[in-house]
């Protein structure tokens, strides 16, 4: 005898609604298309970005090209041995010190330049002028490193060079300076080359943010008497706070880990001669890894600069959310 | 009271003016210094600096450029790569922005997740590289091409503007019985020609002036690219290699001349292009930045 059905159920039997895996599958199957686009990317990053993260792994290892990754020996120290080298390696303090110091040097002194150029360019009513300005200023960004330090060796030659022949006959220096071939002058050409090379280009996100702000409140402060100068400190410059807060954040992470620029511009400037100043972390890592095949002891130098530039980036952002109410995350 | 321009606004305008002006020039001159130099008979480099005219005019730098089979290959393998990395890559963006802009899409939030940790994390510079050999990408032309198909950069700009143009369209088009494929090929595509022209230049001029993967994920000379050729040249310290580099037949010239040639035919496609292209980079920008 069949159970009374229940009063309350009225409608038909639940098998005649879809059940939820099957709604969800119905879904897939017409996003298929859209799954299908997304592979390509899928793929690739699995293949570059990831599998490579397994490969860390080395920088506890001793690893040895012919047993692979599962056949290598660990480490000694259990697996730190690597960093004790790091640590211990006479080199360490030199490649340190340089690291850091071209990173705040770069902090300090360029960071605010784009912004400096934004608030000039801000100010100039005549457009035609300005634009000249702008794409002149954004052109050096897209020629690459390579370019500009060989400009800079030629330059910088003692015997063909113009700065040294400008030196000579304004009676400035006695004798052709070496610009490239000495340490000590390494951080300021690196600083200037920068500076020249994406000062531009890096106000273009300022001068967006500048565009933004209400038009109103210069009018006001117009009407009440304030100048030029007012205007940009009273409002131009409080308004943009949050992008330079975002900017500089970023600039944070990517100085200290070497980023693109700041790394392929030492490829290129630095020389044996000049190694006292010019060699970073990176470069460090570079030489051990690919000219002393010492595949474990790079890693294991990289791995140590990638925490340092996350613990950096995070650092900066909880700063940053306390002092300006900003932050990345 | 309302302000009224004074004297000492004149003075800061001409400070300004001055200032702006000596930036530009300095980032002309220097190109235009390039021309010149590379333009001038090789001994007569040595003889004296070259500023505003070329020193004895001769086209021997850059007749040597276009002979010496090594640097033709490189330029012709620099155009290729620039060519198919910046098509592929555009158009691979347009396919994952499309995809992942609809905020219903299954599994979006993970493929979000796994489209940001590569960039936080990486492996670095040996895991990836010994990642490649296992891979046998090594010493391949795809190297240059797969690690650039995507960019987060390229992603957020691509999604933000993808989504301003609102559901409308691509609701009109489904109605009408268009597939996905069609509708951003058709639709959303040539609508979004300005940040597509952004992105087509930064990834042609990233491809352009790449040299670290050519000298570190390569070792055939058919492979090597114009910009690590230079590379090459510009950090060796030896004199035996730049002399070579103007070749056999070329002994007689100065290959710092040769040198300079060269870096003009590195840099003139960029210099060439760009001015058109700015007006588009600058629109994409903005449209991207002042989203966020």
């Amino acid at each position: 005898m069949k159970s009374p059905t229940p009063i309350y159920q009225t409608t038909a039997r639940t098998d005649a609604r879809p059940s939820r895996t099957r709604l969800r599958l119905a879904k897939l199957g017409k996003e298929r298309a859209l799954h299908l686009m997304v592979l390509p990317t899928v793929i690739v990053l699995i293949l570059i970005s990831y599998m490579p993260m397994y490969g860390i792994i080395i920088a506890f290892m001793d690893y040895d090209v012919f047993k692979g990754y599962f056949g290598s020996p660990w480490a000694s120290h259990h697996g730190f041995e690597h960093f004790y080298d790091f640590f211990t390696d006479p080199a360490f303090g030199q490649v340190m010190r340089n690291t850091i110091a071209i990173a705040v040097l770069k902090l300090v002194l360029i960071t605010p330049l784009p912004l400096l150029l934004a608030l000039i360019l801000n100010e100039i009513r005549f457009n035609p002028f300005k634009r000249v300005v702008q794409t002149a200023t954004y052109l050096p960004h897209f020629i690459s490193w390579v370019i500009v330090g060989g400009l800079i060796y030629m330059w910088l030659d003692p015997e063909l060079g113009f700065v040294n022949h400008m030196l000579l006959t304004l009676g400035i220096a006695a004798d052709p300076i070496n610009f490239m071939g000495e340490s000590k002058y390494f951080y300021p050409i690196v600083l200037f080359s920068d500076a020249w090379k994406d000062t531009g280009y890096a106000s273009i996100l300022y001068l967006a943010a500048i565009s933004g702000v209400n038009p109103e409140l210069y009018e006001s402060a117009e009407i009440d008497g304030a100048g030029r100068w007012r205007k940009m400190w009273h409002i131009t410059v409080p308004q943009t706070k949050g992008t330079f807060v975002v900017l500089f954040i970023l600039s944070c992470a990517a100085i200290m880990s070497g980023g693109g620029s700041t790394f392929s511009q030492f490829y290129i400037l630095s020389n044996p001669t000049n190694n006292e100043t010019s060699m970073i972390i990176d470069l460090y890592a570079l030489r051990q890894g690919f000219e002393y095949a010492r595949y474990s002891f790079a890693t294991a130098i990289g791995l140590f600069k990638s925490v340092l530039s996350l613990v950096l980036l995070l650092s900066a952002n909880y700063i940053s959310k306390k002092w300006a109410d900003r932050s990345l995350f | 009271m309302r302000y009224r321009l004074g004297p000492g606004d004149y003075v800061t305008g001409g400070i300004f003016y001055t200032l702006l002006i000596a930036y530009s020039f300095s980032t002309l001159y220097p190109f235009y210094n390039i021309l010149v130099m590379s333009l001038s008979d090789g001994s007569a480099l040595t003889r004296g600096i070259v500023y505003m005219w070329p020193r004895d005019f001769s086209l021997e730098n850059y007749k040597a450029v276009f002979t010496q089979p090594d640097l033709v290959n490189a330029f012709m393998m620099s155009v290729l790569r620039t060519l198919a990395g910046a098509a592929l890559t555009v158009g691979n963006m347009c396919l994952v922005a499309y995809a992942l802009r609809r905020k219903d899409l299954s599994f979006r939030k993970g493929y979000l997740v796994l489209l940001t940790i590569p960039v936080f994390f990486g492996g670095g510079l040996i895991p990836t590289f010994l990642n490649f050999r296992l891979l046998h990408l090594y010493d391949t032309f795809w190297i240059y091409i797969l690690p650039s198909l995507f960019s987060y950069f390229y992603f957020l700009i691509l999604i933000a503007f993808f989504n301003d143009m609102g559901e409308s369209l691509e609701e009109a088009a489904k109605i009408d019985g268009a597939g996905y494929f069609m509708i951003l090929s058709r639709i959303y595509m040539p609508l979004s020609l300005p940040v597509l022209a952004a992105i087509t230049l930064f990834e042609g001029v990233n491809q352009w002036n790449a040299f670290f993967d050519t000298l570190y994920f390569t070792s055939s000379k058919d492979l090597v690219t114009l910009q690590a050729l230079l590379a090459k040249i510009i950090t060796s310290t030896e004199t035996m290699a730049t002399m070579q580099f103007a070749g056999e037949e070329h002994r007689k010239l100065n290959p710092k001349g040769v040198q300079l040639a060269t870096m003009m035919v590195a840099t003139l496609p960029i210099v060439f292009i760009y001015p058109f292209l700015q007006k588009y980079f600058v629109k994409g920008i903005m449209l991207g930045a002042v989203k966020e």
